[in-house]
């Protein structure tokens, strides 16, 4: 509601630059970066990048035992999203980072096979070839069948814009974290009852082996054992083995440590809400933990087979599907929260971070937002959720909280992770294994693995990276105890490495190459052995603020620096690299001093290239957005890296408006499922209001409509102002009409308007056919009321005349308004006839600003002390209503019935403060003993 | 020109039909609004006749119209017996009104509080902060009376509630904890204590429904009236009784002094003298002393009014003054109307309904009643009507209550609550205005006519006048009692179930501001900035 996203496209056109420069500057938690190549006449939406698909999309690939690497679905699944995009080679190439090779069968030093419980990765990785750029998330599966049991999946969210990926990489993380552990606590319990199963077979097969045995004893009484007995005897044997393995395994999938149930179990009940499903209602306290007994439990209707004695070939048998691999159910609720996700990150960069900074100083207006907010309920949820999810980083550390109030969470890489390469990253895992000592030797191991070899043979491998050389990857790394993941995480920092220092060295003094960022971060994670359980345990704990600790040095959100800090950054950067002026500091340069055509950075820029002349020419300007941004980097933590430039993210022009009109856009052109969800649940908001709706955008399509709506009702009625004033001054407007979807329509239209009691419920009600009761008026604020031409329709007419002081009525049919006078300013700029706003949109944030002033108002006159409490004793009330009267009148410049909306939302404010504590209060009916009027077209 | 009336009947069903007049003449008076050839649709309810609605119903006033409307009525009648029509409209003065600006009116609040399942016929206040209701549902919920939370509900008993009283603790005893007494139809007594919800004793041998209880704080003894008169302790051993009375049984209960308590049964007022125990005998004992035989009718309404009388009111509206010592009758006001309306019809069409005194209350020079739809203030020095308004709600006056500023509170079938002030008379009324038929049937409480001077009738007999100066319109149904409190406002409870808790808004407001601050210095976020 502070900034509207359509203006902040075009806030940098020709004819602004012009303009002296006069204005204060906004503060910089309000700004949004703007796009750095706006000065050379560049569509800030035109293709840079030359991704082959349209829109960013979120793919599920897995690395088959059988035939490599493969991509399994995709969200949304439209050919049209991802285009020629080629799916084969993407997943080859998310997939060959994978982060761990598991403990495969039996590990050295035990008996039996052991599960690894590890954490997922989240790996962030770019292919200019490709134009595409990736969040990755890869987990894994367990498959009885499956070699090792382990199968490797990953979750990527594609998209053509890298800076999207690198600044929402915490949401992103969380989101996916949901999801992936949504899929895990399936597949868990899956595999529990695949063990199960195999364990009744195996159990039979040793019931008949050993008959079979007993009568081959029988039958040959001659003192010594034939071939086939022997062999027989070996098969008992082995499936003996076989059974106090699975035996073993089982124990091993049920002892899965509590404290990741608590947390999956949140990711649960998150997918319950989103789905909403009924029959999910009986699990929802716990999902986890019902899941775990019921699969439990033996079921009797499976009857055991007979395992013969050699299992098939690897390549033979069919391999079982993600969805059998979880259980349906979660399957399905994961791709729930898949498409929740692809409809979150929806849109342009600009777009998120407006809409994360409106949602960001939302949440510190705690005492007024609830009066007009619908996101109040997401954005608490969103708070709630990052409270009660153990494994964020931000929780236990003042950074945390600096996270928290953050506006704009910008990727901060700091100097240690630069000059890192390989060893700070060792040196940073001796010190968090410390306390798992049999596992130093290994991290020893591990600092004196050569680096080169791995690179070599990652060279192969990881083609596109090392050839497009502007590969990023950000590696979230489990730190699994498992020694080959490090290696592998390792191996791929430096194998960019190598060919670029060089020419980074060449461009400015600092030992990273421009082009390849790794950001490591180490996940906590654990490969727990349950016989290790109890040992093992606060070393977890231990290794969660490790983690928190290691972060630090990898990614930082941090809130944005003032301005004199910029300065100095922007003079380090400029000092680092004096020879380079490149786009980033070229908007610093815009913006102070004015001096500069914008002709000149360009000039600078193709200069540049000829001296970096680095190969993709495609790429260059964000080739330079990097290495300034380094250098800034390395002069002064700025957060100058978000002005390194948005790049395009659509060309077509219907993309244009995806970043405002995300769900129309995406209802007209693409008929994907994520949308038609969202078009379902905005029709249900319309008939339910107060249920709470998961996804932004779909009530922002709601909020689209009704805004034009409500710009409809103000050009077509004369009375608009008198009936917004009754709304906003508590007194319950009726709507009185014949046509239900006429009625319904302009209640939506005009509920933006109608303030809230408090966060759950919006006064509103769509549509009565009953006569309206008291009770009505004090629950309900606007009301759509059905005329029956009928007889019948008497009650409902009489009890609207005898409540008529409670209520203004707005007669659809008739076209007249009953209702107070209104002749204050204050709706009028609400709601100008006149108006040049043309969007929905755009006017319903207008509306939504006028009111966040009105709110603040409100504000000022609840909790200005001086107002309500007597000076001194002798005071006497009505002293107190003059101060009051002339406060309202001269500080907030309030005329007339003005002062009656700010009464009434300060008494919203004092109960809902008070209720905070208290719980229930009950909202009480106020109202006036004024006149009507009757209004006529 | 004749004005000619054209009718459109139609009735859907048996709760509802609608009428159209269609007034063809043009003969209009300047300023009456229908036009000929217009049509006028009227939505007339049958329930009941305060609840004909009209949308526009002051467009006629007077004139010819009103012929013609007398015309349509006996058409009416002709085609169905509406009870609507049987209602007189000329003999009925009217019924005052007032506009939706309402300045002195304090009550811009309220809450409605729910929780009884069935009509709501009883409040009683506990103390300061805290009253209990109870009703047809026979349960008895107290409430706060500031913040409209429900503290206790106390269900036990089977049927309705017919009587509640509070019993305020000795001041020596030590349980100090409030009791509340309450009985109902299911021939039970109760006897609850209202700070824990915890029912203390219960009574069930009684022959018959107790209709009223009442307590003689001084004997600290309470009294049971049924169809006989007990006598009970506070640990409800029962000490006496009369003989069975009557079959309808006590219907009102006051204490006299000298240890007298008087009963209204039927038409007459008897009077028992309760003996205590003394040296002599350590029997309690009730005795019959005087039976009153003065009024015509059952007896409804009985109070004392100050130490020297008491008064009852009966079912014709006859209005007694007793005196409290010997008991005889100081005053008698039989015939107010006859003496009041020079209108001679108007007695023919009184039915009794519209004259039985409901309710009394008083102050040291008046008694103000409550009979039929009227309100009547009575002067005890002057033994006359010093004020009256004959038509103060739409149908009966049920309970009335004196502000100590001069005011007047009184509550009607109709479901309004009415504030009236009583007022000296500056000068003589004009003569009364016709009006308008529409208002007469009670409809109309449009802003017209809030402009319009109050009509008086018979201004030199009454000095002083009820001027109302507010309404409180909220229930949906009759509104049987209300309460007032001075620090929190008024309570009413209707027969649609629901209490609603009036209160003064701006007061409000500033509590609340003072409470927000309080909570503000509480939590630490009054000085925290700096």
């Amino acid at each position: 509601m502070i900034s509207a996203p359509d203006v902040v496209a075009f806030t940098k056109e020709d004819e602004y630059e012009e303009e002296p420069y006069n204005e204060p500057a906004l503060p910089e938690e309000y700004s949004v970066p703007l796009f750095p190549f706006a000065s050379q006449g560049t569509n800030p939406w035109s293709k840079l990048s030359g991704a082959k698909f349209s829109r960013d999309f979120i793919l599920i690939s897995e690395f088959s035992e059988q035939v490599g690497p493969q991509p399994l679905l995709t969200i949304p699944n439209d050919t049209k999203v991802f285009g020629t995009f080629d799916l084969n080679y993407f997943s080859l190439r998310i997939m060959s980072v994978d982060y761990q090779a598991s403990f495969v069968g039996h590990p050295p030093g035990s008996a039996y096979p052991k599960l690894n419980f590890v954490e997922d990765s989240k790996v962030v990785l770019g292919d200019s070839k490709e134009g595409a750029f990736a969040y990755v998330h890869h987990l894994t599966l367990y498959d009885l069948e499956a070699r090792g049991f382990v199968r490797p999946f990953c979750m990527a969210y594609i998209s053509a814009d890298q800076h999207k990926i690198m600044q929402q990489f915490q949401e992103l993380s969380t989101e996916f974290s949901k999801a992936s552990e949504c899929l895990k606590t399936g597949n868990r319990k899956a595999f529990a009852g695949e063990l199960e199963k195999k364990l009744k077979d195996l159990d039979y097969t040793r019931t008949v082996l050993h008959t079979e045995t007993e009568i081959q004893k029988k039958a040959n009484d001659k003192g010594f054992y034939s071939s086939q007995a022997i062999e027989k005897a070996n098969e008992l044997a082995s499936v003996e083995k076989s059974i106090i393995e699975h035996q073993d395994l089982l124990k091993q999938i049920r002892s899965y440590p509590h404290r990741k149930l608590k947390g999956s179990d949140l990711c649960s009940g998150e997918m319950e809400r989103i789905q909403d499903q009924p029959d999910q209602a009986a699990t929802t306290s716990n999902p986890d933990e019902s899941a775990d007994t019921d699969l439990f439990i033996c079921r009797p209707s499976y009857t055991p087979k007979l395992i013969k004695a050699k299992s098939t070939k690897c390549f033979d048998k069919k391999l079982k599907t993600l969805e059998e691999l979880c259980d349906t159910e979660y399957f399905t609720q994961t791709l729930a929260q898949l498409s929740h996700i692809e409809h979150m990150f929806r849109g342009d960069l600009c777009y998120l971070l407006t809409s994360q900074i409106d949602r960001a100083l939302l949440k510190q207006q705690h005492v007024t937002n609830f009066l007009f907010e619908d996101l109040v309920e997401v954005s608490d949820r969103v708070v709630d959720k990052q409270k009660s999810a153990p494994p964020q980083p931000c929780q236990d550390r003042p950074l945390s909280r600096s996270l928290e109030e953050c506006p704009i969470p910008q990727v901060l890489i700091s100097i240690g992770s630069y000059k890192s390469s390989v060893e700070s990253v060792l040196i940073k895992m001796e010190q968090e294994l410390g306390d798992q000592e049999y596992k130093e030797v290994e991290v020893t191991e591990l600092s004196s693995f050569d680096a080169q070899e791995n690179l070599d043979y990652l060279d192969l491998d990881m083609k596109g990276s090392i050839s497009s050389g502007e590969s990023i990857e950000v590696l979230g790394t489990e730190k699994s105890t498992s020694v080959l993941s490090k290696s592998d995480s390792q191996a791929s920092l430096t194998v960019p490495l190598s060919p670029q220092v060089v020419r980074s060295k060449a461009v400015s003094y600092r030992t990273i190459s421009e082009d390849s960022i790794e950001v490591l971060s180490t996940c906590p994670s654990e490969a727990l052995i349950p016989d290790d359980f109890k040992a093992s345990y606060p070393s977890a704990i231990n290794e969660e603020e490790s983690y928190a600790g290691d972060s630090e040095g990898a990614i930082h959100f941090q809130a944005s620096i003032s301005p004199p800090v910029l300065d100095e950054a922007e003079e380090g950067s400029l000092e680092n690299t004096p020879s380079q002026t490149d786009s980033s500091c070229c908007i610093g340069k815009e913006s102070d001093s004015l001096g500069l055509p914008p002709s000149t950075p360009v000039h600078t820029l193709s200069d540049e290239d000829g001296v970096v002349s680095s190969p993709p020419q495609r790429y260059r300007q964000k080739d330079q957005g990097f290495p300034v941004d380094l250098a800034v980097e390395n002069a002064h933590p700025s957060q100058d890296n978000t002005s390194e430039g948005f790049p395009a993210y659509e060309l077509d022009p219907s993309h244009l408006l995806a970043s405002r009109d995300v769900s129309k856009s995406s209802l007209d052109n693409y008929s994907d499922t994520t949308s038609y969800v969202s078009s379902v649940a905005s029709t249900s908001s319309d008939r339910t209001p107060s249920s709470a709706h998961p996804a932004g955008p779909s009530s922002e399509r709601h909020q689209k409509r009704a805004g034009q709506n409500a710009l409809k009702f103000i050009r077509q009625y004369p009375f608009a102002h008198p009936a917004i004033y009754s709304l906003l001054s508590g007194r319950t407007l009726v709507v009185l009409g014949e046509d239900e979807a006429i009625v319904r329509k302009l209640v939506t239209a005009l509920s933006i308007f109608v303030p809230n009691y408090s966060r759950s419920v919006k006064p509103v009600k769509h549509w009565v056919s009953s006569p309206l009761h008291i009770m009505d008026f004090q629950k309900w604020k606007l009301i759509g009321l059905q005329r029956v031409a009928s007889p019948a329709s008497a009650g409902t007419l009489h009890s609207l005349s005898r409540y008529s002081r409670y209520t203004s009525i707005l007669d659809l049919d008739n076209k007249t308004l009953r209702c107070p006078l209104y002749r204050g300013t204050l709706v009028p700029r609400l709601a100008d006839h006149r108006t040049q706003i043309k969007r929905g949109s755009t006017y319903y944030l207008h509306v939504q600003s006028m009111l966040t002033q009105l709110c603040s108002k409100a504000f000022l006159y609840t909790f200005c002390h001086h107002l309500h409490l007597p000076a001194h004793d002798k005071e006497t009330e009505e002293l107190v209503a003059s101060r009051q009267a002339s406060f309202l009148r001269l500080n907030l410049g309030l005329v007339n019935e003005d002062v009656k909306v700010v009464q009434y939302l300060a008494e919203l404010l004092k109960l809902h403060y008070m209720q905070e504590s208290h719980g229930t209060s009950h909202p009480t009916l106020r109202f006036d003993y004024v006149p009507s009027f009757l209004y006529k077209i | 020109m004749a004005t000619q009336v054209f009718l459109n009947y139609s009735s859907n069903d048996r709760q509802s039909s609608s009428f159209w007049l269609q007034i063809s003449a043009a003969s209009r008076t300047p300023g009456a609004g229908v036009r000929a050839g217009e049509k006028q649709q009227l939505d007339v309810l049958p329930m009941r006749p305060s609840e004909v609605f009209l949308d526009s119903a002051d467009l006629w006033h007077s004139g010819p119209e009103r012929e013609g409307i007398r015309v349509l009525c006996s058409l009416l009648n002709s085609m169905r017996r509406h009870p609507l029509l049987e209602l007189e409209p000329n003999n009925k003065s009217p019924l005052q009104t007032i506009g939706e600006e309402q300045t002195q009116n304090p009550y811009t609040e309220l809450l409605v509080l729910r929780a009884h399942r069935d009509i709501v016929r009883f409040l009683v206040q506990l103390d300061d902060c805290r009253f209990a209701s109870a009703g047809d549902d026979g349960i008895v919920v107290v409430w706060n009376a500031q913040t409209g939370e429900k503290l206790l509900e106390l269900s036990g008993h089977t049927q309705k509630i017919t009587a509640i009283i509070t019993f305020p603790p000795l001041e020596a005893c030590e349980e100090k904890n409030q009791l509340i007494l309450t009985a109902s139809a299911d021939k039970t007594v109760i006897v609850w204590d209202c700070d824990t919800g915890r029912q203390v004793r219960k009574v069930s041998c009684f022959h018959s429904t107790v209709k009223c209880l009442t307590i003689l704080q001084r004997l600290d003894v309470w009294l049971s009236g049924g169809s006989d008169l007990c006598v009970w302790n506070r640990r409800l051993d029962l000490l006496c009784k009369t003989s069975h009375l009557s079959d309808t049984g006590v219907s009102a209960l006051i204490e006299i002094p000298k240890n007298c308590v008087v009963a209204a049964v039927g038409k007459e007022l008897i009077i028992f003298k309760l003996v205590a125990p003394t040296e002599g005998s350590l029997e309690w004992n009730i005795l019959e002393v005087k039976r009153l035989l003065d009024h015509q009718d059952n007896i409804l309404s009985l109070v004392n009014v100050n130490d020297l009388s008491f008064v009852s009111g009966s079912h014709v509206g006859e209005l007694i003054v007793w005196d409290v010592s010997d008991w005889t009758v100081q005053a008698c006001e039989r015939n107010f109307w006859t003496q009041l309306d020079t209108q001679q019809e108007i007695k023919l069409c009184q039915k009794p309904n519209d004259i039985s005194i409901h309710h009394f209350t008083w102050d040291e020079e008046n008694v103000f009643a409550a009979v039929g739809r009227g309100l009547y203030v009575y002067n005890l020095q002057m033994k006359r009507v010093i004020a009256c308004q004959k038509t103060a709600h739409d149908s009966s006056v049920l309970h009335i209550a004196r502000l100590p500023n001069r005011q007047l509170i009184s509550c009607s079938e109709d479901g309004s609550v009415r504030i009236w002030e009583l007022r000296e008379k500056q000068q003589l009324a004009a003569e009364p205005l016709p009006t308008g038929f529409f208002n007469m049937w009670g409809f109309g409480r449009v802003n017209k006519q809030a402009s319009q001077p109050v009509k008086k009738q018979q201004e030199n007999t009454t000095p002083c006048s009820l001027e109302l100066i507010g309404d409180l319109i909220g229930h949906s149904s009759s509104v049987e009692m209300f309460l007032h409190f001075e620090d929190h406002g008024l309570v009413t409870c209707s027969a649609d179930h629901l209490i609603i808790l009036w209160k003064n808004g701006e007061r409000e407001s500033g509590l609340r501001s003072l409470k927000l601050f309080q909570k503000l210095e509480e939590n630490g976020d009054l000085y925290l900035t700096v």
